[in-house]
């Protein structure tokens, strides 16, 4: 620590530079030379970056408190027992329902496993359509999982020993650690989440008729057998090496006819291991296929088959897709779209498939290696907007709460497709069913509390209750008399609505710099949201709170420094007496005393403010007062200079500028001061997270210009507040009523937890529904 | 699991999408105004734009059953959305008509069906055989001692009890009301360029999507967590419905 400089009673500007001098020195060699230039931005709100690893995939957050566990079907002990898992009562652990028909799949399907990415895999990269999933980044190619492998422990891992796991490991950033928990009241009794979606890039050597010999890149496949003769003996299929995912929601790939050998006798698309390797896909139950010798689609029948297309031959390019949306399948040809056809296809387990048939048939498959013929990236495109507008159309919500109920009891139906969601009627019809408005009120109100948009808050809830009352059918019961502002409010609201000007002073306060106030606030108000998480909170606020008065000191340097440039500057840098015309000027007495004291009174009320307590609690802004005081002192120098003499006099006297000098030495104490105490009480602490915003944040005073240096932009920008008083209003809150995050951004997260939930358990349904859709054509 | 993440500015844009499609006009220009920095800068032009106060004046005047007034105002507010939307148009005349014969002002309502509606519903099939069913009330006529009548029209002035078949009634219905104002309210939304035909905030489609997933979730057997909100004074806004729809079950 820099040696704290004795207020110099008599300025003198040399000990001033001489003190500036030393503490950037020591800060420097202190905290600059062991940063390294490589630290990435560390935002005081979302900070983590270098320390603590920010979770990225659930997988990798799961991966090390879960072991990867296959669903288990009935047969299996569940150890079912209800955890609360989470603080919100409402949220119940899950539990897999006997019967499920999750039970019957086999196991090694049900997810990736960890180990199935593996080094040296064969570089692939899944073909952009792909990308429209929502699951995309965990796709790779490659071969199959290992088969089956059996969990040692048939027990959940303790969901609260999950809780503390997550958040030893998340120091440094309670937001995070918050959104964690809420994550890890998911799987319980779920599934793994996969962490690799592998997808299928060429045929299996070993899952084939022994007539069928495969190229060595996986890719080509040739009829090495006799033609056969009867109508449905002797073919032989081939599967490709891994099933397809449903949460590709569609999946693709094409065929290229090289020979059509002796009959063309070719059938391309799925089939499930149900298939026998002697049919070709489409004659039996579990596999669906379009043949090229007589344009025929065969959903697992030998007969008949449906008139689906044209027939196909040597030299053409056949494309086989599969929409888990409708479960059912498109082909392709020469990169023309045939259509759609089957319905039943399953959403796991299905293989791309083909099967040959005469002498010399021959084929290569483009997995996505190389470009589709295809457009399949606008088609893809196509069915995710569809998908889109049909949940939008055609779920209807519907709550049928009790009155009593403190929740709302939320569930959605299909309305029937053939109603046209266009008709204006039938949609209001909708509009009028549905119990949608109430929740979506409820949802509003509780985001504008949560964020403490006071005014807004009020202006709602009274427009609200305007409304509620004026509604035509209210039932009678509603006692009339009633005064609006009784009506039952949610606990969880009236709670925050109590608080709530209180923290929107205190959030605002952090927003505009004014970390003693928010302090003090929060210490009255809120005292628990200081203590959380062992107190991080306040300490950003302290980190905050140096910065903030770095800055000053800084600003004030520079102004000082600007206004008595450019000889005065040489002058104070020498150290020797100004010798310009300023100094020539005829001063009297009061002139030497009046400038100065104004200021050295401002700086006595804001230093006896401090008296007894640390300099931090400071509620000066000496800053305001000093510029006034300058500015009233030069306006009567001026008004003297002219009355006087009028002559080319600088309006700025020696005295003001000494007094400017000490203004400077004032701030650079109190942030030496401040810095001092503020490290001394943090020292100790051993989360990586705290250590590094120390190091980071006393680093600041090494910077000529935090503002621009890259180094400490992040630090002192605007956002940086912005962020913190986000900060602190979702400390405040998850302290006081344990509540994280507004109900609005909860549903959002929960939207997209479900639709790779769906993924997980391998359902393609909203492999496109991705959440932030909703935000999209925003004006 | 990729994790969705929502900046503080698009809950925002969310919140005041609402505000602005439910009319909330004095909520959304004071959101507008306090959450300003975390808003797009269009925000305050957004609240003004859209007519929120003239389109909650509109709505309420045809849940009144004065659509007179109604159609006035739409006039005012975009001389054109009449012109644009003929089926409109139709259901707010048909709902003229229907408050007429509510009244018992059975004279009335005949001139005006002459005048205003047969000479549309001769051009529209759709029209026509609304406009049949509405004069079927007339039929059914007025019997003001018809004290047995089921229907209670609630805070109409001089309503009359009309003995009809159940699907005739609906039509005297405070939801049919409803449905025309949702209608004309929809039609006044699309109208405004809030982004695309717009008939529901993002909000709603939002919850859509929450509850569909729920569900299909549930389809497959998997008990999951359900999202659960608290209910608070929005409740209000649709317990009616809520009990009608318990009836109809």
């Amino acid at each position: 620590m820099p040696p704290a400089v004795p207020i110099p009673s008599n300025s003198s500007t040399s000990r001033l530079e001489h003190m500036l001098a030393s503490f950037e020195e020591a800060s420097r060699q202190r905290f600059g030379g062991r940063r390294d230039s490589g630290h990435g931005p560390t935002l005081p709100g979302i900070t983590t970056a270098s320390t603590t690893p920010p979770v990225h995939s659930f997988a990798q957050s799961v991966s090390s408190s879960f072991r990867p566990r296959v669903i288990r079907g009935p047969t299996t002990p569940t150890d079912g027992q209800p955890s609360s898992v989470g603080t919100r009562p409402s949220i119940s652990p899950t539990r897999l329902r006997a019967g499920s028909h999750l039970s019957n799949r086999p196991q090694a399907s049900v997810s990736a496993l960890p180990n199935a990415v593996r080094a040296g895999l064969p570089t692939f990269t899944p073909p952009a359509y792909l990308a429209n999933a929502l699951m995309a980044n965990l796709f790779h190619g490659g071969p199959p999982p290992p088969q089956a492998i059996v969990p040692n422990s048939r027990v959940a891992p303790d969901p609260q020993q999950i809780i503390s796991d997550s958040e030893d490991s998340s120091h440094g950033h309670s937001g995070l650690s918050s959104r964690r928990r809420y994550r890890m009241q998911i799987p319980r009794n779920f599934t793994s989440w996969p962490t690799a979606l592998p997808i299928p890039t060429q045929w299996s050597e070993t899952d084939k008729h022994n007539h069928l010999i495969v190229s060595s890149n996986g890719k080509e496949v040739t009829f090495s057998g006799h033609s056969g003769t009867s109508e449905t003996g002797s073919a032989a299929a081939i599967r490709a090496e891994c099933s397809i995912p449903a949460a590709c929601g569609v999946y693709y790939y094409e065929v290229k006819i090289l020979d059509r050998g002796y009959r063309g006798q070719i059938s391309v698309g799925f089939a499930t291991k149900e298939l026998h390797v002697s049919k070709l896909p489409g004659w039996e139950a579990g596999s669906w296929g379009y043949h090229g010798d007589d344009g025929l689609a065969f959903g697992g029948q030998p007969r008949p088959g449906s008139e689906f297309g044209p027939h196909f031959s040597t030299d053409d390019v056949i494309g086989c897709g599969i929409n888990f949306l409708d479960h059912n399948a498109f082909f392709t040809k020469n990169g023309t779209l045939i259509g759609s056809v089957f319905s039943d296809i399953p959403d796991r387990d299905v293989y791309p498939a083909i099967g040959l048939r005469s002498s010399n048939e021959h084929i290569r498959a483009n997995f996505g290696d190389s470009p589709f013929l295809f457009d399949i990236d606008a088609h893809v495109s196509r069915i995710k907007l569809k998908a889109w507008k049909d949940v939008q159309s055609h779920t209807t919500i519907l709550s049928r709460s009790q009155p009593q109920a403190s929740h709302y009891d939320i569930s959605s139906v299909d309305v029937s497709k053939r109603e046209h969601s266009d008709d204006g009627l039938a949609r209001a019809a909708r509009d009028q069913q549905e119990g949608l408005r109430g929740a979506m009120a409820d949802l509003v109100m509780d985001y504008l509390v949560f964020q403490g948009y006071a005014k807004t808050a009020r202006e709602f809830r009274s427009q609200l209750l305007d409304r509620v009352s004026k509604k035509p059918e209210t039932p009678a019961k509603t006692d009339p008399a009633m005064d609006v502002d009784e009506l039952p409010l949610s606990i969880a609201v009236r709670l925050r609505l109590d608080s709530m000007e209180h923290r929107t002073r205190a959030v605002n306060a952090v927003r505009n710099g004014d970390i003693d106030l928010a302090l003090s606030i929060m210490q009255s108000h809120f005292p628990a949201s200081l203590t959380h998480d062992e107190g991080l909170l306040r300490f950003k606020l302290q980190c905050q709170q140096f910065v903030e008065l770095s800055l000053e000191a800084q600003e004030v340097k520079r102004r000082s420094d600007k206004e008595h440039e450019p000889p005065e500057v040489d002058a104070a840098k020498s150290g020797s007496v100004p010798t310009d015309g300023a100094f020539a000027m005829d001063l009297d007495d009061d002139e030497h005393v009046v400038p100065s004291s104004p200021a050295s009174r401002g700086y006595v009320v804001w230093a006896n403010g401090n008296s007894g307590s640390s300099v931090a609690k400071g509620k000066g802004r000496p800053n305001a007062r000093r510029r006034s005081s300058a500015s009233r002192t030069g306006g009567r120098s001026q008004s003297r200079n002219r009355g006087e003499s009028g002559s080319l006099l600088s309006p700025i006297s020696p005295s003001a500028m000494e007094e400017d000098k000490i203004q400077v030495i004032r701030y650079v104490e109190r942030v030496v001061e401040y810095g001092m105490q503020f490290r001394k009480e943090w020292e100790s602490d051993t989360r990586p997270f705290v250590k590094e915003q120390l190091r980071r944040t006393f680093g600041l005073v090494a910077y000529d210009n935090p503002r621009t240096d890259q180094r400490s932009k992040d630090l002192v920008s605007e956002e940086a507040r912005l962020q913190l008083a986000d900060e602190a209003n979702r400390v405040i809150l998850l302290s006081t009523v344990n509540e994280p995050m507004p109900l609005i951004e909860r549903m959002y997260r929960h939207s997209n937890t479900t639709m790779q939930a769906l993924g997980a358990i391998e359902v393609g349904a909203g492999a496109f529904m991705d959440v932030s859709r909703i935000l999209e054509d925003f004006v | 699991m990729n994790e969705a993440k929502i900046s503080k500015r698009d809950l925002n844009r969310i919140v005041l999408d609402y505000l602005i499609l439910e009319g909330y006009q004095s909520a959304a220009e004071s959101f507008a105004e306090e959450a300003a920095h975390d808003l797009p800068t269009n925000a305050a032009q957004q609240v003004e734009n859209a007519n929120i106060e003239s389109r909650v004046q509109i709505r309420e005047a045809v849940e009144r059953g004065d659509i007179q007034t109604a159609i006035e105002m739409c006039n005012d507010l975009d001389p054109e959305i009449l012109e644009t939307h003929p089926a409109l148009h139709f259901h707010l005349l048909t709902q003229s008509l229907i408050e007429l014969i509510r009244e018992g002002r059975t004279a009335e309502a005949l001139t005006f069906a002459r005048a205003h509606l047969a000479p549309r519903a001769e051009r529209n099939e759709e029209f026509l055989k609304e406009l049949e069913s509405v004069m079927c009330l007339l039929v059914y006529g007025a019997t003001p001692t018809g004290a047995k009548g089921k229907e209670q029209t609630g805070n109409s002035k001089k309503s009359v009890e009309i003995n009809a078949p159940q699907s005739l009634l609906d039509l005297l219905s405070m939801q049919h009301r409803s449905l025309t104002a949702s209608e004309l309210n929809d039609a006044l939304l699309s109208s405004m360029s809030l982004g695309g035909p717009r008939r529901e905030p993002r909000l709603a489609g939002l919850m859509r999507l929450c509850f569909w997933g729920e569900r299909v979730l549930d389809s497959h057997g998997i008990d999951f967590p359900r999202l659960t909100i608290p209910k608070g004074e929005g409740a209000g806004l649709d317990s009616s419905q809520s009990e009608a729809a318990k009836e109809s079950k």
